[in-house]
């Protein structure tokens, strides 16, 4: 157990310091973040439909869109000079390099979405202050829940025709619900509603990571075979 | 007689079936007090939804869920992608496994789509079948919705042994 943890916090390191070092993948994300959520603010009618009622779905759109982004990149950044091979054929068990690229991943999105949740605030004028620490748990929640699929399909779609197209194809069923979950969620915080609203909708997201982080544990070895 | 003549038959019976499932729908089974007319569409959309799941069922040898009502949209988007994917994957094994992996997943999916319509009732209707307690189903409308399974089995089945008939000629074509 100490050794999967272990080797999975090295695999990560190594994806994180490869991001922070060239920046480029991040910064892209981080900018496109930025105007999914001004496209957005100039793509509704502010007189016609209250901010409020659109905000929590923008919020989440915005958030899915990002972390597709991220996931491509996952492991396409394994393909250059066959690094991927280098991986599998290094003594590091699948089931670590699946756990240090969920790790990578989650560290991507979550910068990304630290950006882009003030920016969110920003352009929306919405009240996150009194919600802000149940806000970040939902956000956290459901961003394992998409990462930890994004991961395992990622890992699959490198090796097919159309990979940048293939992974929302794949993904997107998936992550409607969570994405369901997290808007309820969200709409309530950001209303004011009593945290009691919320607890049943952050069970629900907390089981589908719970679940889908243990069956991508189980399957990512079966998409690494040769 | 072939397999995929046989195939073909089983089809044909099945789309004769399925008129007949429909005629008794429609015009012989009550209709539904609250939801009206459009309650027909259970008729159809429940079974073809359970045997699509029985299929994913099979594609990911997972064989423990068996649910009742789940939502036919993510199913067909399910499927879209799923075939988009063996469409993409030219090596036959590599094709097979990502194809397995794609279906245990979505069938870990569907017991969750099932798990929030029953917590959070504005999603979509109620159970009714598969629920605590016993069916609140009218008997009419039971047997209605029990010959529409049985026929949609018999579709199934005719279209996998047509499917089946297709890999087995491709086979001998790659061999031959």
């Amino acid at each position: 157990m100490r050794d999967l943890l272990g080797q999975a916090w090295t695999l990560a390191r190594k994806d994180l310091i490869l991001e922070f070092r060239t920046r480029t993948a991040l910064l892209s994300a981080v900018v496109f973040t930025a105007l999914v959520l001004t496209v957005f603010n100039f793509g509704r009618d502010p007189t016609a439909v209250a901010t409020i009622d659109l905000a929590p779905s923008i919020l989440w759109v915005t958030f899915t869109f990002a972390a597709m982004l991220a996931l491509n990149r996952a492991f396409q950044l394994e393909l250059e000079n066959g690094a991927l091979e280098g991986l599998l054929v290094s003594p590091v068990s699948r089931r670590s390099l699946y756990l240090g690229k969920l790790l990578a991943n989650l560290g991507f999105v979550g910068v990304v979405e630290a950006v882009g949740l003030p920016l969110f605030v920003l352009f929306f004028n919405v009240p996150v202050g009194p919600v802000l620490l149940p806000l970040v748990g939902v956000i956290a929640l459901a961003t394992l829940g998409f990462v930890s699929v994004g991961t395992l399909f990622s890992a699959m779609v490198v090796r097919t025709r159309f990979a940048e197209l293939m992974l929302p194809v794949l993904l997107l069923p998936f992550l409607l619900l969570p994405l369901t979950y997290a808007v309820q969620a969200t709409a309530r915080l950001l209303a004011g509603r009593p945290l009691s609203e919320v607890s049943g909708w952050l069970k629900l997201l907390a089981a589908y990571d719970l679940v889908f982080v243990a069956v991508a544990v189980l399957l990512f070895p079966h998409t690494m075979d040769e | 007689m072939s397999l995929a003549q046989k195939g073909r038959r089983v089809v044909l019976a099945g789309l004769l079936l399925l008129g007949g499932v429909y005629v008794r729908a429609l015009a012989f089974t009550p209709v539904e007090r609250f939801q009206g007319p459009a309650q027909k569409i259970f008729y159809l959309h429940v079974p073809a939804a359970v045997t699509t799941e029985l299929a994913v069922i099979l594609v990911g040898l997972a064989g423990v869920f068996f649910l009742f009502l789940t939502s036919t949209l993510f199913l067909f988007f399910l499927l879209i992608s799923y075939h988009v994917l063996r469409g993409a994957v030219s090596d036959a094994g590599l094709r097979a496994r990502y194809a397995a992996v794609l279906g245990i997943c979505a069938v870990v999916l569907v017991g969750f789509i099932h798990l929030s319509v029953y917590l959070f009732p504005t999603l979509h209707p109620q159970p009714i079948v598969l629920r605590p307690g016993k069916p609140g189903l009218p008997p009419e409308m039971l047997v209605t919705l029990l010959m529409s399974f049985g026929v949609f089995l018999v579709l199934y089945v005719g279209f996998v042994m047509q499917r089946y008939a297709i890999a087995l000629r491709r086979e001998a074509a790659s061999h031959g």
